[in-house]
C-alpha cells in the first residue's frame, strides 16, 4: 500500500511551533546567503584595488631595480652566445645620484654600454607614474603610484620606498584610505667602494 | 501546490551558484597572487643560486692563477644547499671574453625558474712581474686578535718566495703561491762597479766572493791600489758590497750614459740631491719633479702624501743607512722605489691616504711592516720579511696589512739595478677596485 506525505499532513495547516522552526531556518539560510554576498562584495571593492596597487608597486620596484634588457646597452658575447644587458640600478657602474625636489624625485645612474640613466617620479601630475630616462617614456604598469623614495644607505647600498594610497568606496558608509608600501635594499655589485 | 516546491530548489540552486562563483573568484585571485609571488621567490632566488655559482668559477680561477689557464674553462655544476635542504642548481662557464677581460656565465634554476648571470672580470696573461714579497731570508706574516671580535688580519696577493720559509698565523690570507726554499737572485751593484773585473774591463774582480781586500786590490791590478781608499767609502780595509753600493750610485747611475733618464742625476758627492749623514724628509723638503736622492746615511720619512713632490710624481730614495718611513703614500699613477743597504721599516699609512700607485723596495737588510695599510707593488729584501700587525695601545685592532700586486706591468724604475728578481706568472686576476690602470671593476649582469 502506498502513503503519500501529502495524507498524513494535518489537513488543518502549519502548527505555530512548525511555522517558528521553519522560519528560524529560512532566516539562517538567508543570512548565511546575505553573509557570503556580503563578504564577496566586500572582498571584491576592496581587496581587488588593493591586488592592483601591490602590482603597481612591485612593477615599480622590479622596473627600477633590475631594469629590463635593453638592446642599447649592448651584448656580452660568450662563447659565441649573446647575453643582453639590463637597464636597472642594479647593475650601476657607479653610485647614483638621488635628487629631490617639490616636483620630482629622480635617481641618477650610469650603466655599461648605455652612460647616464635615470629614474624619475613627476610629482605634479595625476596619476602618477614611473619614466625612465624622459618623459617619453613611462614605465608599463606604473600608473597609479603615489610616491617613491631612494636612500643611499652606503654608495653601493639602495633602498627603494614605493607607496600607492588611493580611497576607496566599499561597503563603508564613507569612502576609505587604503595604502601600499614596500621597500627593499639593493647592493650594487658592480660599484666598487674603496 | 508544485510552483512552490519547484521555487526552493531554485533559491537553494541559485544561492549555491553565487556561493561557488564568488569561492571560485577568491580561488583564482588567491592562487594568482601565490602563484606571482612563488614565481618572484624562485627567481630572487635563482639569481642568487647562479651567483653563488659564478663566484665558485671565479674561485676556482684565482686558484689556478700560478698555473695554465684554458679557455672555456670546464663547466662547473653545483648545488646551493641548507642543511639537506638543497635550494637550487647552477651551471657555470667560464671564457674569454677579450683580449684582457674573461666573463663567467652561471645559471641557476629554482623550482624550474632559470636565471643566468654574467660577470666579467679583466685579467693578465703570461705576465713577467716581481714577486709581491721576496726574501732571500724568511718570511713572518702575523695578523693579530683585537679586543673582543677586532682582528687585524694580513692580506697578501701572491707569489710570496723565500730562501728560506714562510711561517703564517690564523689571521693571514695569501691568494696565490708561497714557495720556500726557493733560490732568490739579488740586484747586483759589483757588474757596475770598477772594481768587478769579470770581462768587463774593470779594475778589480771580487771571485765572487762580495769583497776585495786590499791586499787582494794590489796583487790583481797595482796601478789602480792607489784608489783602493778612495773606493773603500767606509774605510775599513775592504771594497765589499757596500762599497760596490755606493759606487753604483754616486759614480755610475750618476752618468747621464747610465740611467734611463739621460741625464745627470745629481747624487754624486757633492751635488744637489747627494745628501751626507741622517736626513729627515717631510712635505717640501724635497723639490718637486726630483727622480732621484741619495744619502749617505739613514733616512727618516714622516710623512710622505701623495702631494709630496707634486700631483704625479715617481721618486727613488736610496739610503746606505736604514730608511723608516711612517705613512708611505702616494697617487694612483705614482711609484716611490726606496732602495737600502740597510732595513726598511714601515708602519701603517691608512691615515694619509694608503699608497694608490706602486710601492717598490729593495732592502740588503730586512723590511719591516708594523701596524696596516695598504701597499700595492714589490719587497724584495736580502735579509727577512717580518709583517706583523701588532697591536698596539689604541691601534691594531681591525688594522689590517695588505700587500697587493703591482698595478700594471712592470717596468724598472730609475735606480734599480737591473737582475731585480722577477717571475713569470701565467695567468692573474687584475686588481678589482678600478682605482688605477691595470685594474678592472668587474661587471654584473643578468638576463
Amino acid at each position: 500500500m502506498c502513503v503519500s506525505i501529502n495524507s498524513i499532513r494535518n489537513k488543518n495547516g502549519f502548527t505555530i511551533l512548525e511555522l517558528l522552526v521553519a522560519s528560524f531556518v529560512a532566516f539562517l539560510v538567508i543570512a548565511g546567503i546575505w553573509s557570503v554576498y556580503v563578504i564577496g562584495w566586500a572582498w571584491w571593492h576592496e581587496a581587488i584595488p588593493k591586488i592592483e596597487m601591490q602590482q603597481i608597486v612591485r612593477q615599480a620596484i622590479s622596473s627600477i631595480i633590475d631594469g629590463s634588457i635593453d638592446s642599447g646597452a649592448g651584448t656580452d658575447y660568450v662563447s659565441g652566445i649573446a647575453y643582453g644587458r639590463r637597464n636597472g640600478i642594479a647593475w650601476a657602474t657607479g653610485s647614483p645620484l638621488i635628487t629631490s625636489t617639490a616636483n620630482e624625485i629622480k635617481i641618477t645612474y650610469n650603466l655599461e654600454g648605455l652612460g647616464s640613466q635615470s629614474f624619475f617620479v613627476n610629482l605634479t601630475e595625476e596619476p602618477r607614474k614611473v619614466y625612465h630616462n624622459s618623459a617619453g617614456n613611462p614605465v608599463r604598469g606604473t600608473e597609479g603610484i603615489t610616491d617613491i623614495s631612494f636612500q643611499l644607505v652606503q654608495p653601493n647600498l639602495i633602498l627603494v620606498t614605493a607607496k600607492a594610497e588611493r580611497d576607496i568606496v566599499g561597503t563603508r558608509a564613507s569612502p576609505y584610505h587604503i595604502k601600499v608600501e614596500e621597500s627593499q635594499t639593493i647592493f650594487l655589485r658592480n660599484v666598487i667602494t674603496p | 501546490m508544485n510552483l512552490k516546491k519547484g521555487f526552493i530548489i531554485i533559491i537553494v540552486v541559485a544561492s549555491l551558484a553565487i556561493i561557488v562563483l564568488i569561492i571560485l573568484c577568491l580561488i583564482e585571485v588567491g592562487s594568482s597572487e601565490i602563484l606571482q609571488t612563488r614565481v618572484n621567490n624562485n627567481i630572487i632566488s635563482a639569481e642568487y643560486v647562479a651567483m653563488a655559482g659564478a663566484e665558485r668559477m671565479y674561485g676556482r680561477l684565482k686558484s689556478l692563477q700560478s698555473s695554465d689557464v684554458t679557455w672555456p674553462q670546464p663547466t662547473l655544476t653545483g648545488a646551493v644547499s641548507t642543511g639537506t635542504l638543497t635550494t637550487g642548481n647552477f651551471t657555470a662557464n667560464a671564457n674569454t671574453f677579450s683580449s684582457d677581460v674573461f666573463a663567467i656565465v652561471s645559471q641557476g634554476v629554482v623550482n624550474g625558474r632559470a636565471v643566468t648571470v654574467t660577470v666579467k672580470y679583466g685579467y693578465t696573461a703570461s705576465s713577467t712581474a716581481p714577486s709581491t714579497l721576496g726574501a732571500g731570508g724568511s718570511i713572518s706574516l702575523s695578523g693579530t686578535h683585537g679586543t673582543g671580535n677586532k682582528k687585524s688580519w694580513v692580506h697578501a696577493d701572491g707569489p710570496l718566495d723565500s730562501g728560506h720559509g714562510i711561517t703564517i698565523n690564523d689571521l693571514v690570507q695569501v691568494q696565490g703561491p708561497m714557495n720556500e726554499n726557493q733560490t732568490i737572485a739579488m740586484p747586483s751593484f759589483w757588474l757596475y762597479t770598477k772594481f768587478d773585473t769579470t770581462n768587463t774591463g774593470f779594475a778589480y774582480s771580487d771571485g765572487g766572493t762580495g769583497s776585495i781586500t786590499r791586499a787582494e786590490a794590489l796583487v790583481q791590478n797595482p796601478a789602480m791600489i792607489a784608489t783602493f781608499d778612495t773606493n773603500d767609502v767606509n774605510g775599513d780595509g775592504v771594497i765589499d758590497d757596500k762599497d760596490a753600493f755606493y759606487y753604483y750610485y754616486t759614480s755610475y747611475l750618476d752618468q747621464p750614459a747610465n740611467n734611463m733618464l739621460g741625464q745627470d742625476l745629481a747624487i754624486g758627492p757633492g751635488d744637489i740631491y747627494y745628501f751626507s749623514g741622517d736626513q729627515n724628509f717631510e712635505p717640501g723638503s724635497i723639490p718637486s719633479g726630483t727622480p732621484i736622492i741619495f744619502v749617505d746615511g739613514n733616512v727618516n720619512i714622516l710623512f710622505n702624501s701623495s702631494e709630496w713632490w707634486g700631483a704625479a710624481c715617481n721618486n727613488t730614495i736610496i739610503a746606505t743607512g736604514t730608511i723608516t718611513i711612517t705613512q708611505p703614500s702616494n697617487g694612483g699613477n705614482d711609484t716611490l722605489t726606496l732602495v737600502a743597504y740597510g732595513d726598511v721599516i714601515t708602519g701603517g699609512e691608512h691615515s694619509f691616504g694608503g699608497v694608490n700607485g706602486n710601492l717598490i723596495v729593495y732592502t740588503n737588510g730586512n723590511f719591516i711592516a708594523d701596524y696596516g695599510g695598504k701597499t700595492n707593488g714589490t719587497v724584495l729584501a736580502k735579509g727577512d720579511i717580518i709583517i706583523n700587525t701588532q697591536a698596539a695601545s689604541g691601534q691594531g685592532e681591525n688594522f689590517n696589512r695588505d700587500f697587493k700586486r703591482l698595478h700594471g706591468d712592470w717596468t724598472e724604475p730609475l735606480g734599480l739595478p737591473s737582475g731585480y728578481r722577477v717571475v713569470t706568472i701565467q695567468f692573474i686576476i687584475k686588481d678589482e677596485t678600478g682605482a688605477t690602470g691595470g685594474s678592472y671593476k668587474p661587471m654584473w649582469q643578468r638576463d
